[in-house]
């Protein structure tokens, strides 16, 4: 049994037709079930607990990139056990081509198409990351270096980086940042179990791309920690404070993805 | 030598990269090819490739598959295969590689040793100990 969690922002502007088409072709496949309106407040994780202990064992979420990132910090509120008691799966329905890079990495086609996907059920094992045992994500986190910040990775070393630098710490690299990733022949997977930490330079960028020579510092990271940075972006939607601990989860979620994924 | 690849091909297949402006402190393992391009305090070890830029600045022991270096570096220096040191760069510590190239403007001070670890050096031994097992045969024989 499949539960629904749309976003509330598909009530706000007119998806109305989109949607209808959705629900007709998710019940001719046989994939009907209950549907939840999608909130930030504590009652949704004791909802989802519900459906999830009469059967439910996909969760879909119907939105956008964001949608996806709450819907994460939403799950990952429910009890592990009731998780595990049917194997739960994510699929996801993207809606509108803005906004919507986790789909594209995911190769889930847009809005009704996006059924199909959901009807072939082809699971893959994603990595998640967590920042200080309390905020999930599932792209990447970025923050700038307005003063000289450390980051202490898998307690074997230690990044010292000069203010002025923007540090991109990724788990699956969606569009922007797959670019700079294709660039720079990086290997980027969210199924490895580790993160690409990409410190780019401000200051030196067009002297050190005249030269040929690197001007990024990579490295892969399973956890790490960060000292002097206020607060990090999370997934281009939530602000972390204060971040410590930040740690790869491995194969934390069963997605439901496409053939054309980008890895 | 170096598997016929220039620093750019080497960097189509790059496990990490120090740049310019960061410093690393600690143990830098890694089983891929690594690129270093700042600072680094500790020690470093590969399996893969080193490459020191000739701006990095190099604190630590090093151990790595196949290196080329033309940074400054103050530490022992351990390669299985091929070391290459690259004009521009400063060497303060022993040396112990199975190959080894040094251009010409490289500073170096501490000692060398070669390992048997290169294919190369492999077959230069065996020819070497072939050639003084028949000479030894041949003097035998003369004295006979």
């Amino acid at each position: 049994m499949h539960l629904y969690l749309y976003d509330s922002f598909l009530y706000t502007r007119n998806f109305s037709k989109i949607i209808d088409g959705i629900e007709t072709r998710l019940t001719d496949l046989g994939l009907n079930g209950p549907s939840v309106v999608m909130d930030l407040s504590n009652k949704m994780p004791i909802l989802i607990e519900k459906e999830l202990k009469i059967g439910a064992n996909t969760i879909v979420v119907i939105g956008n990139d964001h949608s996806i990132t709450n819907a994460i910090n939403i799950i990952s509120r429910v009890n592990p056990n009731t998780l595990t008691l049917n194997d739960t799966a994510i699929g996801m329905i993207p809606i509108g081509k803005n906004d919507n890079e986790i789909a594209k990495m995911l190769g889930i086609d847009f809005e009704i198409n996006g059924c199909e996907i959901l009807a072939k059920r082809r699971l893959e094992k994603i990595d998640l990351g967590l920042i200080n045992n309390n905020i999930h994500f599932l792209t990447n986190i970025n923050f700038y270096c307005d003063k000289e910040v450390s980051i202490e990775i898998d307690g074997d070393y230690e990044l010292i980086i000069n203010t002025g630098a923007n540090v991109s710490i990724i788990n699956l690299a969606t569009e922007g940042i797959r670019d700079v990733i294709m660039k720079e022949k990086i290997n980027s997977s969210p199924v490895d179990g580790v993160f690409e930490i990409i410190i780019k330079d401000a200051f030196n960028h067009s002297f050190n791309w005249l030269k040929k020579k690197p001007r990024l510092t990579i490295v892969k990271a399973k956890k790490f920690k960060i000292t002097g940075v206020d607060f990090i972006n999370v997934d281009n939607l939530l602000k972390a404070e204060k971040p410590s601990t930040i740690k790869n989860l491995r194969s934390k979620i069963d997605f439901i993805v496409g053939k054309n994924r980008g890895f | 030598m170096f598997n016929k690849q220039n620093d750019n091909d080497i960097l189509k297949d790059v496990e990490a990269v120090v740049g310019p402006n960061t410093h690393v402190k600690g143990k830098f393992n890694c089983t891929g090819n690594i690129v270093v391009e700042g600072e680094l305090n500790g020690s470093i070890k590969t399996g893969g490739f080193l490459l020191v830029g000739a701006q990095a600045k190099i604190t630590a022991t090093i151990e790595a598959n196949e290196a080329k270096i033309g940074g400054i570096i103050d530490g022992g220096i351990k390669i299985k295969n091929v070391l290459h040191i690259t004009g521009s760069a400063i060497i303060l510590g022993d040396i112990e590689c199975g190959a080894l190239i040094i251009e010409e403007g490289a500073q170096f001070n501490g000692k060398c040793g070669m390992t048997s670890g290169s294919k190369e050096t492999k077959g230069i031994k065996k020819s070497t100990e072939k050639q003084k097992k028949s000479s030894v045969g041949e003097e035998k024989e003369k004295k006979k």
